[in-house]
C-alpha cells in the first residue's frame, strides 16, 4: 500500500514518531512511486544549502575519472624504464644466486670452521669427532668464514636494496 | 578537465540530473541524518549509485529515483551507525511532536548556518578558518586558495580534515 497525503505532510513537518518514520523511510526505500511523491514535496519547500565543491567531488568521482586519460609517455622512455626493469632483475636473480653458492659452501666446509667454532671447548669437542686439523689450518679458516660472513652481509643488504627498487 | 561536448549520452544526463537533484538528495539526507556532514557523504554516495544505475533507468520520475536511493542510503548508514531511528516511547514522542510547531524552513536555514559557523569556529586553526569559509560563506576550495594564496591541494586537504573533526564532534554533541 502506497503512502498517504497525510503521511508525507507529517513526514515533512516533523510530525511522525521514531517507529512510523522508519515504516514510511522503509517504504520509500523500495517504492519509486512513493518515492517521487517525497521528491516532489521536498522539491515545493525551500531546499538545504549543499557544500560548494559537492557538485564538482561527484563529478570527479564519476564522469571525470572515467573519461580522463593517463598521459602517454614517449616510446624510447618506456622502453629504457623496461631495459631498467630487466637490468635490475637480472642484477638482483645474479646477486641471490651467489648467495645460495656462498650459503652452500658454509655448509660443506669442515666442522672446525663453522660459526662459534673459536670458541674453545666447542672445539674440542667438535674436533674428537672430525679429522685433526693444525692450530694454524683453523686459523686460516677461521678468516675465510669471517670473510664470508662479511660478504654474504654485504649481499644480504645488496639483495634488500635491489628488492626495494624492483618494488618500486 | 572535461568538456561537455566530450561527454558521453549518460554522462551528459547524469550531469543533468545532479545539476537539478543535487539539492533535493541533500535535503532527503540531511533530514534523515541531522547532520549536515554526514549528509555530504551520503549525497556522493547516492550519486556514485545513481551514476552506476544509470543505464537501467527508463528516464521516467528522476526524483523518486534518486530519492529512493538516498533514503536506501541513509538507512543503511543510520542502521549501521544505530543512531537517530531508535525506537522510543511513542506516546512521548506524538505528545512532543503535537506540541511542537514545524519550524520555517528559512527558519531552518538559518538555524543552520548559525550551528555551522559554531561548530566550525570551534574547531583549531587553520581549519575553523577554512572551514568557516567553506561551510558557512560558501567559498569554494579554489576560492579560498586564491584569496589566502595557500595552494589549492592544501586547502582541499585542510577542508577535508576539518570535515573529518568536525563529524567526529557532531556525533559526540549531536548539534547540527
Amino acid at each position: 500500500m502506497h503512502i498517504t497525503k497525510e503521511q508525507l505532510n507529517h513526514y515533512i513537518s516533523d510530525r511522525m514518531t521514531q517507529i512510523e518514520q522508519l515504516n514510511f523511510l522503509e517504504h520509500i526505500s523500495k517504492c519509486e512511486f512513493c518515492a517521487g511523491k517525497l521528491a516532489d514535496a521536498m522539491l515545493k519547500k525551500e531546499l538545504v544549502f549543499t557544500p560548494p565543491d559537492l557538485k564538482d567531488n561527484i563529478l570527479e568521482q564519476t564522469v571525470y575519472k572515467k573519461t580522463t586519460t593517463p598521459v602517454k609517455l614517449p616510446q624510447e622512455i618506456v622502453m629504457a624504464r623496461v631495459r631498467k626493469k630487466q637490468r635490475e632483475f637480472w642484477m638482483y636473480t645474479a646477486k641471490v644466486a651467489f648467495a645460495v653458492c656462498a650459503a652452500v659452501t658454509m655448509i660443506m666446509m669442515p666442522v672446525g670452521t663453522l660459526p662459534g667454532s673459536s670458541d674453545g671447548n666447542y672445539k674440542e669437542s667438535r674436533l674428537s669427532l672430525t679429522k685433526e686439523i693444525t692450530e694454524e689450518e683453523a686459523r686460516n679458516n677461521v678468516k675465510i668464514l669471517d670473510l664470508f660472513r662479511n660478504t654474504s652481509a654485504k649481499i644480504s643488504d645488496d639483495v634488500s636494496k635491489a628488492l626495494n627498487l624492483y618494488k618500486k | 578537465m572535461v568538456l561537455k561536448e566530450e561527454m558521453s549520452e549518460n554522462d551528459k544526463k547524469f550531469a543533468e540530473m545532479l545539476e537539478k537533484y543535487e539539492k533535493l538528495a541533500f535535503s532527503v539526507c540531511y533530514k534523515m541524518t541531522g547532520n549536515y556532514f554526514d549528509a555530504e557523504d551520503m549525497t556522493q554516495e547516492t550519486f556514485l549509485s545513481v551514476y552506476k544505475s544509470l543505464e537501467s533507468f527508463d528516464g521516467n520520475n528522476p526524483g523518486g529515483f534518486i530519492t529512493r536511493i538516498a533514503v536506501n542510503k541513509c538507512l543503511d548508514y543510520l542502521k549501521r551507525a544505530e543512531k537517530r531511528i531508535v525506537p522510543v516511547e511513542d506516546e512521548v514522542l506524538v505528545q512532543n511532536a503535537s506540541c511542537v510547531p514545524p519550524p520555517e524552513h528559512e527558519m531552518i536555514q538559518n538555524e543552520t548556518r548559525h550551528q555551522l559557523l559554531v561548530v566550525c569556529g570551534g574547531l583549531k586553526p587553520p581549519y575553523n578558518e577554512v572551514a568557516t569559509q567553506y561551510y558557512c560563506n560558501g567559498k569554494t576550495a579554489a576560492q579560498i586558495a586564491d584569496s589566502s594564496g595557500k595552494k589549492l591541494k592544501t586547502v582541499q586537504t585542510q577542508i577535508r580534515r576539518a570535515k573529518e573533526m568536525l563529524q567526529k564532534k557532531i556525533r559526540k554533541e549531536d548539534l547540527v
